[in-house]
């Protein structure tokens, strides 16, 4: 009893409208509705739209303004590059101010405020209002962001002289006390302001600053809260003290000068250091010194280090290297992920001189507990088109010259744990190539190789099987058990790819432009290759078709009904019945599939599938072994594709077209658009309905109720003593296009036999 | 005791709940426990927790909410986010006092997801209109003197444009 009083008393404390208050049904009105909803509803509308909703009534006016986020943005698309006028800044400064003004009356507390406007010193005045705004709100999360407008050119920008001066510095006496995540963008922040914010707002967790030119030394000492530091394009920011005992996350990036850097952060997780595209002359610096010296900070990571580099840095790198350096041990990466930006063909060459990339495998070396390794190459898109060069650059005996140094240099070193390879944005230029036969020379126990190709359209891999070996993928060496080449544009694969054989798993999710696979994939590696998808039958057939979009249909079944012929061949019985009954469930896959009942994808499939009605006549022995249920769906099908093909042609007025859909998804089929089904000889009608009998006992399926009930109800339609073999006959000639002419010259006189053939049973 | 409630065997469990006009209803727990409520008293009262009452949820709203704690019961996966997002458009499709209850009730019962669905909803329902056009939809008297009101636009008037 007394758990129930407890039940009871926690029930009521919450709140909520008590009867008497609320209005009957009829009135229902969103004004009976508390403060707190109402409040809650303007936060998903804009700023702009919320403030409106003061003119409503007595309860909306002041309403908005308990909102507890306020966000004035720029314009929404980032890439809209037209220059900004005055007077629109204007505008929405005078915005910010007239809703400080008004906030300014009220006492109610504010968590965010951001701010993102094109603004530079001549605002001055009006920033340090908002940013005085904000701590009398008690603003935990304040952003500014006043770079919005240079998008386009941030990595040669170098104008800010003009950018606001932050408020951080002294003698401004404003405090953010409960301040919790700052972003400052475009403000430029002087030396000491940092220490100042940091020792004004304890209770600060997340820091991100970027593109302030006037800072040249941060030292922050005790920052008990910091949790995430963001510092990125300070160009002239050259020392860096950071001593925080629960930082997660630091990311920096360099652009102007060397950082040197000290970190204490015994809790760090995650770590970025990029050395970008620079303003300095990087020859004069020795930058592999640098990295020498920045590697030994980040020792304290003990989840993911990303280290980055622009394409010169990352040149001036390796012609420095030699595999006798000794790099600092990470000795707790779990994820290395090395970016390399912008490679332009500098990337390939210099001069005439190839260089050597293998020093990144260097650092996976000196992580023994790396367990994925993840090469990014971040491309600057005009510069894509110049990298056609790269596919003849794999010598032809690249592999073995790569596998030769690992072993001379390493002595066939062998790292245990790394499991996981992965390749972004990968197109197969040499170094990535030399890269990736290192790392699997070197790591014993890769189990994954993922390469998820992000840019597309502007290029295609494409595989030619007269110089494969020169490009892309040479699978001399162990290959890992899966591939995954989701989404990477592939025409063609070439034969090598098939060639290992402990290859299992092959994901070509998204592949859309796929023509051909290669020939080698045929009879004896198509057991293992396809082995998930061919043998076991109901896995088989839903994984196919759980990939499948509409624009993959079709491709592959294709390629898996020819491999299906091929099998005919075999003189195995057992084989042969096993391919025509993959073949009959694939084809009624495809026939009743709910998803391509539109009358197009009817008529493509038809289209796909007519050729083979020839091919599936001609090997009638095949198909007789079949037990009469399949027979039976064979037959079915077959007359499915006949009708949906001579309807689609024949009536190609739209109008008809759309009946056409109609009817085809009802059972009612004996409109005038099912002329041909209508037709079918005597014989056809009879060894139908032979084997609906056989049907209705006990194993017949489902499915194959269902397939009867389709063709039943046309056949159905009174039938004219047309035969078949004229049905079909037309229909073919009602093809269109030349190969369609070519098709039926060769299918005719084949059909003819096999077709009298059919009309005995 | 109350942790062991909500492990393996929450699935096919049923909790008693009762509405304010004193029907009792029989919900799977596990779906019951989208309310961050009832799942806080669940906890609280363990197993021998006989019938929750619901004073501020009547019925036919509560009817409405356990459908949707219904539906939301497991995590949706890839495959089904567009049938879920579907049945959630329909289901938020109601009538204005239906759906301020089923609002209260949601706020009262604690269950974000669902909050936020019908925010959003009301939400969308603003957009784009015209303060006459917002007071007819949602039945709101302008209870502003006309002077009153031209000084709010006045006032406001970088908001009005």
């Amino acid at each position: 009893m007394t758990r129930r009083g407890k039940a009871l008393r926690l029930c009521l404390v919450g709140g909520g409208v008590r009867e008497g208050e609320r209005g009957g049904e009829d009135d229902a009105c969103i004004n009976d509705l508390p403060d707190e909803i109402l409040v809650w509803i303007l936060c998903f509308l804009s700023l702009e739209e919320a403030i409106r909703t003061t003119i409503l009534s007595r309860r909306w006016k002041n309403l908005w303004m308990n909102m507890p986020k306020l966000e004035i943005s720029w314009r929404n698309n980032p890439y809209d590059f037209r220059p900004h006028e005055m007077s629109e800044v204007k505008a929405k400064v005078n915005f910010v101010n007239g809703l400080v003004k008004l906030h300014e009356t009220t006492t109610t507390r504010m968590e965010e405020l951001t701010i993102c406007l094109p603004l530079d010193s001549l605002y001055s005045d009006d920033i340090d209002k908002w940013v005085e705004f904000s701590s009398e709100k008690q603003v935990k999360k304040l952003k500014l962001d006043f770079d919005v407008e240079d998008m386009r050119s941030f990595l040669f920008r170098m104008k800010d002289i003009t950018s606001y001066y932050c408020f951080l510095a002294p003698p401004s006496a404003i405090r953010l006390y409960w301040l919790k995540d700052l972003y400052l963008s475009g403000v430029n922040v002087v030396d000491k302001a940092i220490e100042c914010l940091f020792s004004n707002s304890p209770f600060i967790e997340r820091f991100c600053l970027n593109y302030s030119q006037k800072l040249h030394k941060v030292e922050v000492a005790d920052a008990p809260n910091l949790k995430y530091l963001e510092i990125i394009f300070c160009d002239h920011l050259q020392h860096l003290h950071i001593s925080a005992p629960n930082l997660n996350t630091i990311i920096l990036s360099v652009r102007g000068c060397l950082v040197h850097l000290n970190l204490y952060a015994p809790s760090l997780r995650h770590a970025a250091f990029r050395t970008l595209h620079s303003f300095m002359n990087v020859c004069r610096y020795n930058m592999f010194d640098y990295l020498l010296k920045m590697l030994p900070q980040f020792c304290q990571v003990n989840k993911t280090l990303a280290i980055g580099f622009s394409s010169d840095v990352a040149t001036t790198i390796c012609q420095t290297f030699d595999f006798s350096h000794q790099l600092p041990e990470l000795s707790n990466v779990e994820h290395l992920q090395i970016e390399i930006f912008s490679p332009c063909p500098i990337w390939f060459y210099i001069g005439s001189q190839r260089l050597h990339h293998l020093w990144t495998c260097a650092l996976v070396k000196t992580a023994p507990f790396l367990q994925k390794l993840s090469i990014k190459v971040v491309h600057i898109r005009e510069k894509v088109k110049n990298r056609q060069m790269e596919f003849q650059c794999l010598d032809k005996d690249g592999a073995e010259k790569v596998k030769a140094l690992a072993n001379a240099k390493w002595q066939y070193y062998s790292h245990q744990h790394l499991k996981e390879v992965e390749l972004i944005d990968f197109i197969g230029s040499r170094n990535e190539l030399e890269i990736v036969l290192f790392v699997l020379e070197i790591a014993a126990s890769v189990e994954t190789v993922v390469i998820p190709a992000s840019i597309v359209g502007e290029f295609c891999l494409r595989f030619d099987d007269s110089n494969s070996d020169k490009i892309l993928i040479n699978w001399e060496f162990e290959v890992p058990r899966g591939l995954d080449l989701s989404d990477i544009i592939i025409e063609e694969m070439p034969n090598t790819v098939c060639t290992p054989y402990n290859l299992q798993t092959l994901l070509l999710k998204g592949c859309e432009k796929l023509r051909r696979v290669p020939t080698n994939m045929g009879r004896h590696y198509q057991i293992s290759f396809w082995e998930k998808m061919v043998l076991d039958l109901p896995v088989t057939m839903s994984s196919i078709f759980a990939w499948n979009t509409l624009h993959f249909r079709g491709y592959l079944s294709s390629v898996l009904i020819q491999e299906l012929f091929l099998t005919w061949d075999f003189d195995d019985l057992s084989v042969q019945a096993k391919a025509a009954r993959i073949l009959v469930v694939l084809l009624c896959k495809h026939e009743f599939d709910a998803r391509y009942q539109k009358p197009e994808d009817k008529l493509y499939i038809a289209q796909l599938h007519f050729p083979l009605i020839g091919r599936i006549l001609n090997e009638i022995p095949v198909v007789y072994n079949l037990n009469a249920i399949d027979k039976c769906k064979v037959i079915i099908v077959i007359l499915q594709i006949v009708c949906n093909l001579d309807d689609e042609s024949l009536h190609r007025k739209p109008a008809d077209g759309m009946l056409m859909g109609s009817s085809s998804c009802s059972p009612v089929g004996d409109g005038p658009f099912r002329k041909y089904s209508g037709r079918l000889s005597p014989a056809v009608n009879n060894y139908l309905s032979e084997s609906s009998r056989q049907e209705v006992q006990p194993q017949g399926t489902p499915q194959s109720g269902y397939l009867w009930q389709m063709v039943n109800s046309q056949l159905s339609s009174p039938s004219k003593p047309y035969s078949w073999r004229e049905a079909l006959a037309q229909a073919q000639s009602s093809r269109i296009g030349a190969s369609a002419e070519a098709l039926r010259e060769t299918l005719q006189p084949i059909l003819k036999q096999k077709l009298e053939l059919w009309e005995e049973k | 005791m109350a942790s062991s409630t909500s492990g393996s065997s929450s699935s096919s469990k049923v909790v008693k709940i009762r509405s304010s006009d004193n029907e009792n209803f029989e919900v799977e727990e596990a779906a019951a426990a989208r309310s961050e409520t009832i799942k806080k008293l669940l906890e609280d009262v363990g197993d021998d927790a006989d019938v929750i009452p619901l004073p501020n949820v009547d019925a036919k709203t509560l009817v409405k909410v356990m459908e949707w704690c219904k539906k939301h019961m497991d995590d949706v996966d890839e495959l089904n986010k567009e049938e879920m997002k579907t049945w959630d458009a329909e289901f938020v499709d109601m009538d204005q006092s239906c759906l301020y209850n089923v609002l209260l009730a949601a706020n009262f019962l604690n269950i974000k997801e669902l909050l936020d669905q019908l925010t959003q909803k009301v939400a969308d329902m603003i957009k784009g209109k015209s303060p006459e056009e917002i007071r007819a939809t949602f039945n709101i008297k302008n209870d502003f003197t006309p002077e009153e009101e031209a000084e709010i636009r006045k006032q406001n008037a970088w908001a009005f444009e």
